[in-house]
């Protein structure tokens, strides 16, 4: 009995803080049609900032919560609706979700830049004497930090009741979630109602982003993506609609994960998996078996959930005769580049070459199923490490040659790659990314522990590859010999995938998929299996990714399972939303972007412009943070140029050139003309 | 976010090695004499003797070395600091005249971003920065054997399996060996008449694991009458410790030894007092000052050890005293990783004489290796290069020749040490693995007048 | 007589207690022009829904050229030799017409085999490419060929969700209203295309429309349903002689 009421009571407090993300979820679902996974990262902002007023700056607790959660929280959600999500409104959800992502990887970074994280250990709550204890019964006992997360989320939840029944606001914010062009001519502005609402989910968010810490004693990001799937599953269960579900669901996952956690046995390993596991679990099998997720609830706006037609890549719109003039330019700048690699420059260069290419070949995988199938996938780094994990277990264990041991790996990823796009399929967009998204993160913290899969975060042993009288094995520094057989290797690898790509495209598979694209049911009307081509799209995917990821491992020959953290594969997405899911050109810009810009450009080439443009400037580096900060905002315009910002660049500044042409032919022809008039 | 959520999972890794790799000798073919004076290595070269010399990063007034830390790392671990150590020794050698008429210079810092890319790293700094030697404090040391391929003389904060069989790498300790039964914890147990222990770990990392292993090991040893009544090696990082503490309370734990980092261990304690559970923790990494001062309160009577000889010890040992004169001069926020810092330059300086005038990176690793007692005017347990670059786990033969630590209790908010007699801040053990436990262990001090 | 191409028997279908199809049978013989009229609302949709498998039917069967197509997932009935347009038009965004009907002639072979497209033979073939320009000829679409379709007019746009159901080569046309949003300059042009496509092709069309000119200027039989029952039936002239007919369509004048 002891046992159960303290597991309730401590259920409760973390419940409470679920519930009021949860709740925030919904409340901005319903309200803008965003699913804003970045509510993580908003409550994030506010603990950050009362952790910096409250303990170090040693602030009241009154004007610290007031600062944190009655002030700031709002304003970042009403900053993130004026500027971002109202124009949204019409996008389509997945472009939606692309955004809120590009914010999650962002404002954590940003709040790095003026929050000190290390340490941020011990924090006091938003109660005095936060650790004092009460027993109510003997054995049971509840901290008044506990009591302050359980008042707070009750209080909200009375506080939401009362605003939707009673009050006017209430009542405008339900008409705008029915149908915000109704209340639009019934003279309510619908916009008004929209900021307020965001500004009010907000608020839940950072009151949920000050409370949990308390119940981890410290500000740090991982605890808020933990609260953030958490949230999710409970939202998800709601189905995006019923606040009070999203609440109910919120505590009820809270108790659970308790309950699991007192009643699991201690000390064993599959308990110590599942526990932590517990929400990325309840919200994979809620994913799968909540029926009502197979058409997209809420918004039914006419405008919104059409797909804006895909643009017309840079290639489509240039004449033959620029085609021949960017093929003569890339040419002459990768010959450059492999010259210099080759001859110039030092081993470094060679290094970041050879992973460039790696990181390219993962990233064609990202073109493959969003670019080419037009869904996101947030597992590719799962992929990518399932690769990696089995390619080097075959290879060592099994004394498998180590390429056969990658092509195995990567059919395996294949085979989990179509099987998550069976099971997932009847979700369609979000829930399919957040499918994938739960299921990345439950192999990250179940299965990779094991040590047939990841063998825990330690290096794991992997080998180059030896081919026929080939051997790939690593230079030994300071010889004469270098690292250029793998270099080939990788080339020779990512030149089959990038062919193999096009091919698809141009070929049945892509156009398949462009029809999907464009309308499922007139695809199907045309005799298009549905299910079939993304299935194969998945699990191509997922084999260009166990491929990319085997050579990884094998390259570094030691590797560990934090190269291929889900995280990771967040972050993956959007930087090759942000430089071109299109086309395999982008997937190489987005590897070059991922491996020189915290390598490169931030440490060395940034500092280099600044202190040669500014005399007595002198600054050594740039925090590695603004990579984030950088593909983040990137991904931001994902709605706006869904193939890239480099592509659409690219597109713009062909379209001048073209147009140039144009001109100058026509006027030649012109003058032809009349001469011979 | 991708980068903080890493930070945490690859920290549990690092700390918990040099927590638990006190148990490093087990030498039973050694008995420590009390004639020796560990520590003063002997060199005959003119040190401000200038010769040309042609190895990289020596110029004519220079010998420039690069330092690569897990700086950016947000959770745990004040890398940075371990800098602000090799800089400080580098100052008081260069106020001296420098060596070999040229001057110590640090030319490059390079973060590995939560010690995940140590090999990326390594590579870049072996390709561009032209260092003659390289100091790192990393959380991962995945770099070692392009390390060691390159020659490259490498001065470690040594936390990592890697370090072993490398004669390049020098850490603070000898290689370690991270399943090793000690003798210290079960005596303190038996000592302070504790029968009941609790041990808890992390599950997701190995060398986590291997230290409550190592642990469990050391009580049924040595102790037979203490029991381990309450054994969690699966924890998962920053987990939810109510039902480990409920399991405890009622097996009745008094003293509990976990191999997680300061920040667990202070929800440990949390959780400990919310539940009204009475035990006394052995405390991982917590000799930091700024640590104490925070929460003293919390941990009244918890006790811990220390990687070098404390400040608190009465008398300071004149190495101390030198250390933080330096400190206090130069104004920096001096965290236990300085003082790393200071001994692995200190190290390097010591190879460096042990070269001679014309020196070259593989004469600075020959002379090191040729030393059997550097104990950094001892600051620390006397380390023998002839045989402690080899794994010690399954050879005994080349472990060190003592086992010893310096303990220290927080009692009125203060470092205390305890256990050991004024001017001997050792406390040894036999480190025979067969060895019993002492009623009470015998001081020592390796400083080189035999005091402090 | 010959077999009917398409025969619906007894199909019922009700949504949460309104029954929107009550009792239903019809059949279209191969070759032949067939209309569906009624009302808005009067089940047409729903009907066509069923036939093409993206409702399930609470009771009937549908045979189309001997096949029972009870179990048959949409896609398959496409393969079968159902064509289909739509009311609300449903194109492929971002692609040119002559791209609509590439894909559609790679859809009737059958499924794309991936190891064709990863061997580089996954391009059109020149039988696809002739056949997509008849298509193309057929409709009077080879000048806006290689236009992205968002350019296309209403009119164009239908005539191209007609080609691309040309181009899996059915034996039976279902076209949902395909005259709403026309002018009647482009509805006179399209009725002129069907005509073309049902001599020349001998494709059978099922077609559902509230244009009764269209529908008399084209079919030889109507099927009249209201409020989910078929009302009537038969040649055209005689339907539209009907009275419950007229009654149905409320005083419009047919």
């Amino acid at each position: 009995m002891e046992k159960f009421l303290s597991a309730l009571i401590e259920g409760m407090s973390f419940g409470g803080v679920y519930a009021l993300v949860a709740v925030g979820l919904v409340l901005a679902y319903k309200t803008s049609g965003v699913f804003n996974i970045a509510f993580g990262a908003q409550a994030f902002v506010s603990g950050a900032i009362y952790y910096q007023l409250h303990n170090r700056s040693e602030w009241p607790i009154i004007p610290a919560f007031l600062l944190a959660v009655v002030v700031a929280a709002p304003l970042v959600g009403a900053a993130l609706d004026r500027m971002l999500f109202r124009h949204l409104r019409t996008a389509p959800p997945l472009s939606r979700l692309v955004v809120a992502l590009g914010l999650l990887v962002a404002i954590p970074e940003v709040v790095g830049l003026f929050f000190k994280v290390t340490q941020a250990t011990q924090y006091k709550g938003i109660v005095p004497g936060g650790e004092i204890v009460y027993r109510p019964l003997s054995g049971v006992a509840i901290t008044r930090d506990d009591l302050s997360i359980i008042l707070s989320a009750a209080l909200v939840a009375i506080g939401l009741t009362i605003l939707f029944r009673y009050t006017s606001l209430g009542l405008r914010m339900r008409a705008v979630v029915e149908s915000p062009r109704l209340t639009e001519l019934n003279g309510i502005r619908s916009d008004i109602v929209g900021t307020t609402a965001w500004m009010l989910s907000s608020f839940v968010a950072g009151l949920a982003g000050v409370l949990l810490p308390t119940v981890f004693q410290q500000v740090s990001v991982i605890n808020y993506t933990t609260l953030l799937t958490a949230a999710i599953a409970a939202a998800v269960l709601a189905s995006l609609t019923s606040i009070p579900i999203a609440f109910a669901g919120g505590i009820g996952l809270g108790i659970l994960q308790q309950f699991v956690s007192r009643y699991l046995p201690t000390g064993n390993v599959f308990a110590s998996n599942v526990k932590p596991s517990l929400p990325f679990i309840v919200l994979f099998v809620v994913l799968l078996f909540k029926r009502s997720l197979s058409y997209e609830q809420g918004l039914k706006d006419p405008l919104a959930g059409v797909d804006p037609p895909p643009p017309v890549p840079a290639s489509a719109v240039r004449s033959r005769e620029l085609t021949i003039g960017t093929r003569i330019f890339g040419f002459v700048v990768g010959t450059w580049w492999f010259y210099s690699v080759l001859f110039l420059w030092n081993d470094i260069w060679l290094d970041r070459t050879i992973r460039i290419l790696i990181y390219a070949i993962i990233f064609c995988s990202i073109v493959v199923i969003t670019g080419m199938a037009g869904q996101i996938s947030f597992a590719q780094a799962t992929f990518a490490g399932m690769g990696a994990f089995f390619s080097a277990q075959i290879a060592t264990k099994q004394g498998v040659s180590v390429i056969a041991a990658i092509f195995i790996a990567s059919a395996v990823a294949a085979v989990v790659g179509a099987l998550i796009g069976l099971i997932a399929l009847r979700r369609r967009g979000i829930f399919l990314a957040l499918a994938t998204y739960a299921f990345a993160l439950f192999f990250d913290n179940t299965m990779v522990r094991y040590d047939w899969v990841g063998g825990g975060i330690f290096a794991i042993e992997s080998q180059r590859p030896v081919v026929g009288p080939v051997d790939f094995a690593r230079p030994v520094p300071g010889s004469t010999t270098r690292d250029t057989a793998f270099l080939v290797l990788v080339l020779v690898v990512l030149t089959l995938v990038g062919i193999a790509i096009i091919w698809m495209r141009n070929g049945t598979t892509g156009r398949f998929l462009d029809a999907l694209r464009g309308s499922e049911t007139a695809a199907a009307s045309i005799g298009i299996n549905a299910t079939k081509a993304r299935i194969i799209a998945f699990a191509v995917s997922a084999f260009i990714a166990g491929l990319g990821g085997g050579l990884l491992a094998s390259y570094k020959i030691q590797f560990s399972s934090l190269d291929y953290k889900a995280e990771l594969g967040l972050f993956w997405v959007v930087i090759v939303v942000t430089l071109g899911p299109r086309t395999v050109e982008g997937a190489i810009q987005a590897a070059a972007g991922f491996v020189l810009f915290q390598e490169w450009v931030l440490p060395t080439a940034i500092p280099w412009l600044y202190n040669h443009a500014l005399p007595f400037a002198d600054i050594t580096a740039i925090s590695i943070g603004w990579q984030q900060i950088f593909f983040g905002l990137g991904a931001v315009t994902y709605a706006k140029h869904p193939e890239g910002i480099l592509e659409s660049n690219k597109t713009a500044s062909l379209t001048r050139v073209q147009g140039l042409i144009d001109r100058f032919k026509s006027r030649r022809d012109s003058e032809i003309e009349t001469a011979s008039v | 976010m991708v980068a903080r959520r890493l930070a945490v999972v690859a920290l549990v890794g690092g700390l918990f090695a040099a927590a638990c790799g006190n148990s490093g000798g087990t030498d039973k073919t050694t008995t420590p004499t009390d004639s020796t004076v560990p520590g003063a290595t002997t060199t005959t070269a003119d040190l401000s003797v200038h010769l040309d010399v042609d190895a990289p990063g020596v110029t004519d007034t220079e010998i420039q070395v690069a330092v690569i830390t897990s700086k950016t790392n947000p959770i745990g671990g004040k890398y940075e600091q371990f800098i602000d150590g090799i800089e400080l020794f580098f100052d008081k050698i260069n106020s001296e005249g420098g060596i070999y008429g040229r001057k110590l210079v640090i030319t490059t810092e390079r973060d590995d971003i939560i010690g995940l890319k140590n090999a990326e790293e390594v590579r870049a700094s072996l390709s561009e920065d032209n260092a003659f030697a390289t100091f790192l404090a990393t959380l991962e040391l995945s770099g070692a054997s392009l390390l060691a391929e390159a020659g490259m003389p490498t001065f470690t904060w040594n936390i990592n399996p890697q370090m072993a069989g490398n004669d390049n790498i020098f850490g603070s300790i000898g290689a370690i060996c991270f399943v090793c039964t000690g003798h210290f914890l079960p005596w303190v147990a038996d000592y302070e008449g504790y029968s009941k222990v609790g041990i808890l770990a992390y599950g997701i990392s190995p060398s986590s694991v291997l230290c409550a292993e190592g642990t469990k090991k050391s009580y049924e040893a040595h102790t037979p009458d203490i029991d381990v009544v309450f054994y969690d090696d699966t924890l998962e990082f920053g987990a939810d410790l109510s039902a480990q503490v409920a399991e405890m309370k009622s097996a009745g734990v008094e003293l509990i030894s976990s191999c997680m980092d300061t920040n667990e261990v202070f929800k440990l304690q949390t959780e400990l007092k919310k539940q009204g559970l009475d035990a006394v923790q052995y405390l991982p990494n917590a000799y930091d000052h700024e640590f104490l001062a925070d929460n003293a309160e919390l941990f009244e009577g918890a006790f811990l050890v220390s990687q070098y000889v404390p400040w608190e010890q009465s008398p300071q040992s004149p190495a101390t005293v030198e250390y933080l004169k330096w400190v206090e001069s130069s104004g920096v926020n001096a965290v236990e990783l300085t003082q790393v810092g200071w001994i692995a330059a200190r190290q390097f300086y010591e190879g460096l004489k042990l070269a001679g005038p014309q020196f070259s990176q593989q004469g600075v690793i020959d002379g090191l290796n040729k030393v059997t007692d550097f104990s950094a005017d001892g600051l620390i347990v006397p380390i023998d290069w002839t045989k402690q670059h080899k794994d010690p786990t399954n050879d005994p033969s080349v472990r060190g020749e003592f086992e010893c630590v310096t303990a220290l209790k927080i009692t009125g908010g203060k470092f205390v040490p305890a256990y050991n007699e004024p001017g001997k801040p050792w406390i040894c053990f036999d480190p025979a693995d067969e060895a019993p436990i002492p009623d009470f262990p015998s001081s020592r001090s390796f400083a080189p007048g035999g005091e402090g | 007589m010959r077999d009917p191409l398409l025969k619906v028997t007894s199909i019922t279908k009700t949504f949460s207690g309104i029954t929107a199809l009550d009792d239903v049978t019809l059949d279209v013989s191969p070759g032949e022009v067939v209309g569906l009229v009624g009302p808005n609302g009067a089940g047409k949709t729903t009907l066509f829904n069923c036939l093409l498998g993206q409702l399930k039917p609470d009771r009937g069967t549908v045979m189309f050229a001997g096949h029972d197509l009870t179990r048959v997932a949409p896609h398959l009935r496409a393969r079968l030799g159902i064509g289909r347009t739509f009311q609300r038009m449903e194109l492929f965004s971002g692609m040119t017409p002559w791209e609509h009907f590439l894909v559609a002639g790679r859809a009737r072979r059958g499924d794309g085999r991936l190891w064709k497209d990863l061997l580089g033979m996954g391009r059109p073939s020149k039988e696809e490419r002739a056949s997509a320009s008849d298509v193309l000829e057929l409709l009077g679409l080879t000048a806006d060929a290689r236009r992205p379709i968002e350019a296309l007019s209403l009119g164009r746009g239908r005539l191209v969700e007609l080609g691309r159901a040309l181009m899996i080569e059915p034996k039976l046309l279902l076209l949902d209203e395909p005259s709403s949003g026309l002018d009647h300059a482009e509805t006179a042009e399209l009725a002129e295309v069907l005509r073309n496509v049902n001599v020349e092709r001998s494709t059978a069309i099922l077609l559902v429309e509230h244009d009764v000119p269209m529908v008399r200027s084209l079919v030889s039989r109507v099927f009249v349903l209201d409020f989910g029952t078929l009302i009537a039936s038969g040649t055209t002239e005689s339907v539209f002689a009907n009275n419950a007919v007229q009654r149905a369509y409320l005083g419009t004048n047919v």
